[in-house]
């Protein structure tokens, strides 16, 4: 009896890791922990052509959905929730921006993959507090990296950017 | 339990309880990527190749290997391999006849059916990535590989280049490989090299899924060194893979066809040329190979 495709699935069963990928914030405990004690009206966006050109002009970075959900908040500022690709799996985000254009905070609400949740942490997510439009946002530049999560990083900084250049182009004026 | 079910119980039970989404995985069969594995991570993977064809008669060959790597850093990577083959072949030389090579030994009854399953060698690869495909300009890793076996040896190296796309949507990647072996043939150790430039694209059209195509171009020396007076043959392969991959595992399936403009150098390896393809030194006419992953 042949036992070799026993023996090439057996390794497998032996395998027991753990699970992970979590929820980690609702929409309502984000705006709360970067607005604390704000008022939040839900103002979703919708991006034209012309301005969707120029938020990937200035930011360099692709819209993937000219739909965007957005709120206003009670100081003026803009609240913004928004999903990049991870490596395998979006990443559900979000950014608080002040009324005159700077990132007020950022907090991660969903994270699916095993490896670069450390983005999480708040000393990373911190570099992004008093960002705007003007700023490089780049990796190893003015946002540190962190090793073994880069892509993660990458993919929200590139994001950061983008809702920057959203605010700037589409709802600065409003 | 019969064979079968302990087969998909193993692999249900494997998967069923397995863990989150990779890093050092890549959306190619055949293709390395920049991508390693995170620093203290580890992950069991499985290959399986099935080596289909040659010119005539039956052949097919299924290679093996069970892999256990390792994240030394978070850009050195390392890994253990177990390589295993069985062969089945009959009638499958030009002459007609069950013959030699491939797996299958000198002293074969030509008009009988051969078949065999065993142990091949050892490897212990290390991958070590230079620059990122998403902070650089272009992602760099080099590799190298010995193998340990009672009748073949080698040494593989390879430069691995990596530059995304559409925000990491469309990965490209190219390998310079480079082998030197030992093979013990006709009851003597032989010695040849073998030289391969690999080249893939892949889309990652939804999440978790990236579809592409891959294409080989491998050429055989005799002895080592890779000059011109030593050149055997080449050969080359192209075709599509599929890549899924989740937080709890992941799945590369890949096909490659042999293409008709396959070259001979010497009179024996012009030979083993039939059809514009070549049938020594352990090529089919087609491959399917599926590697299967699961971190913890």
């Amino acid at each position: 009896m042949n036992r070799w495709p026993a023996l090439v699935a057996a390794p497998f069963a032996v395998v027991a890791p753990a699970a992970y990928g979590t929820v980690y914030l609702s929409v309502e405990q984000a705006q709360h922990a970067i607005f604390p004690g704000a008022g939040f009206t839900a103002s979703p966006l919708s991006l034209n052509a012309e301005q969707r050109n120029a938020i990937q002009q200035r930011a360099d970075v692709k819209v993937q959905s000219q739909e965007l959900k957005a709120w206003k908040v009670s100081d003026g500022g803009w609240f913004f929730v928004d999903q990049v690709l991870g490596k395998h799996e979006l990443i559900t985000y979000a950014v608080g921006i002040n009324a005159n254009g700077s990132v007020r905070g950022i907090e991660i609400l969903e994270y699916l993959e095993a490896y670069g949740y450390q983005i999480r942490d708040a000393a990373w997510r911190n570099q992004f507090a008093g960002k705007a439009a003007t700023d490089r946002l780049k990796l190893d530049q003015d946002i540190r990296n962190i090793s073994g999560a880069t892509l993660s990083c990458r993919h929200v900084t590139d994001g950061v950017k983008r809702l920057l250049a959203t605010y700037e182009i589409a709802l600065r004026q409003r | 339990m019969s064979e079968r079910k302990l087969v998909v119980a193993s692999i249900i039970g494997a998967l069923g309880i397995s863990s989150a989404a990779v890093a050092g995985d890549s959306p190619f069969g055949y293709i390395y990527t920049t991508d390693t594995h995170p620093k203290g991570k580890w992950e069991l993977e499985q290959w399986v190749t099935q080596r289909y064809r040659q010119s005539t008669g039956d052949y097919t060959a299924w290679q093996y290997r069970t892999e256990l790597e390792y994240g030394v850093t978070d850009a050195l990577q390392t890994s253990l391999y177990l390589n295993y083959n069985s062969v089945n072949a009959f009638h499958n030389k030009p002459d007609g006849t069950t013959g030699p090579g491939a797996f299958v030994p000198d002293a074969v009854d030509p008009d009988a059916r051969y078949k065999r399953t065993f142990f091949e060698s050892v490897s212990n690869e290390w991958i070590w990535r230079v620059l990122s495909p998403y902070k650089d300009p272009l992602g760099l890793a080099l590799y190298i590989e010995p193998s340990y076996g009672s009748q073949k040896r080698e040494l593989e190296g390879k430069i691995i280049l990596q530059k995304n796309f559409l925000d990491d949507q469309l990965v490209t990647a190219v390998n310079l490989t480079a082998a030197l072996e030992r093979e013990k043939f006709h009851g003597e150790w032989e010695k040849e090299s073998e030289a391969e430039l690999t080249a893939g694209v892949a889309y990652q059209f939804a999440p978790r899924w990236h579809a592409g195509l891959e294409y080989r171009h491998h050429r055989g020396y005799a002895g080592y060194g890779f000059g011109d007076s030593k050149r055997e043959y080449s050969a080359n392969f192209f075709g599509p893979s599929v890549h899924y991959a989740d937080r709890r595992w992941w799945v590369t399936a890949s096909f490659q066809m042999q293409l008709r403009n396959a070259r001979g150098y010497t009179d024996e390896a012009r030979e083993d040329i039939i059809g514009g393809r070549f049938y020594g030194e352990h090529h089919e006419r087609q491959e399917f190979r599926v590697r299967v992953g699961i971190p913890f």
